[in-house]
């Protein structure tokens, strides 16, 4: 096989993993041959063994079932790995205790298997009870708070929309009583018919945007609250 | 005949071999291949998973007119692999231990 079929073919055969990894796998692959030679392509490509066997280990790296099977299990996959690990099983259990250990030892549910090569799937959805505990704890110190920063919230925004309100309402009426006036003291009447309508354009310039900041500000406190309330309470 | 190698024994021999300078794909898999029956299939993986959790780090640096793709060990990484080899010294007196005489130390 040369060097083009074999990443075509393990570019087939990746093409349930993220874009990024499949990417860095091609590009990593793609460098071995480049760097074996050009003149050695079938043997570099003998060399680097079963495609298959390629995939499959990047699907598990992954998370991902090799076989498409939606009910994945991982430990599936632990049974001929693990008779592998066993000869050093215990060093690697030691591994998994010590405090250098990287995000695949943090569970440490692969104790007997000890196989690093296992993540356990992400779980996501389960809540941490200590958080909790620890929020209902802190309500007096956090609800307040929470309060004030609606409360300043709701200021902000009626500062805004009063802005817009003394505009609106301020140009209207100087534009009408500029025109009344005009008859008896034209000079008067005039500027404050122009100040008027000078303020209805700001207001007629400024409502959208003010409005959309108005909702922007609502929205993004909302939402940074329930990231905020998500990371507090949702393990990753 | 050979030994099967554990995963873990993997992680540390790739870490080590980082660990001497900052090296390429193909430069880590024939350092590996003269103490290891290994193929690189089984190679990328792991270092890609080393990389995942921050014990390597990538930089690209360019060879005749193409990328290559360096790797560098990091503290986190040097940490684990002075842990795997204090580990794997253990390991080995003990599997000496009882294979006996003959076994240079």
């Amino acid at each position: 096989m040369k060097r083009q079929e074999f990443i075509d073919t393990l570019r087939e055969r990746l093409s349930k993993l993220p874009k990024e990894e499949l990417d860095s796998a091609l590009d990593y692959y793609n460098e071995i041959f480049l760097d074996a030679g050009e003149e050695n392509e079938e043997k570099t490509a003998e060399e680097l063994g079963s495609i298959d066997v390629i995939a499959r280990q990047l699907y598990v790296e992954n998370g991902i079932d090799p076989d498409g099977d939606p009910a994945y299990f991982i430990e599936k996959y632990n049974g001929p790995k693990a008779q592998q690990g066993q000869q050093f099983g215990q060093t690697q259990q030691n591994f998994n205790n010590g405090p250098q250990a990287g995000p695949y030892m943090q569970n440490g549910s692969f104790p007997q298997q000890g196989y690093p090569y296992m993540q356990q799937p992400a779980q996501k959805g389960k809540l941490k009870v200590g958080s909790i505990i620890a929020m209902v704890l802190l309500f007096p110190l956090w609800f307040p708070l929470l309060i004030v920063s609606m409360v300043l919230m709701f200021v902000l925004t009626i500062v805004l929309f009063s802005i817009e309100l003394v505009f609106i309402a301020g140009g209207i009426s100087c534009a009408i009583g500029g025109l009344i006036s005009i008859p008896s003291i034209p000079p008067a009447g005039l500027v404050f018919m122009g100040g008027g309508l000078v303020m209805i354009g700001i207001f007629l310039l400024t409502v959208k945007y003010v409005a959309k900041a108005c909702g922007r500000i609502f929205l993004g406190f909302f939402g940074a609250l329930t990231d905020f309330g998500q990371k507090i309470f949702m393990e990753v | 005949m050979s030994f099967p190698i554990s995963s873990g024994l993997l992680d540390a021999l790739v870490l080590a071999v980082i660990s001497n300078s900052d090296t390429y794909g193909y430069e880590i898999t024939q350092l590996l291949r003269t103490a290891v029956d290994v193929s690189e299939s089984t190679l990328y993986p792991v270092m890609r998973r080393l990389q995942k959790n921050g014990m390597l780090e990538t930089y690209d640096k360019e060879f005749q007119g193409r990328n290559r793709r360096y790797y560098k060990i990091t503290e986190i990484g040097l940490e684990a692999l002075s842990n795997y080899k204090r580990e794997w010294t253990e390991h080995k007196r003990k599997v000496d231990q009882i294979l006996g005489e003959g076994i240079s130390a």
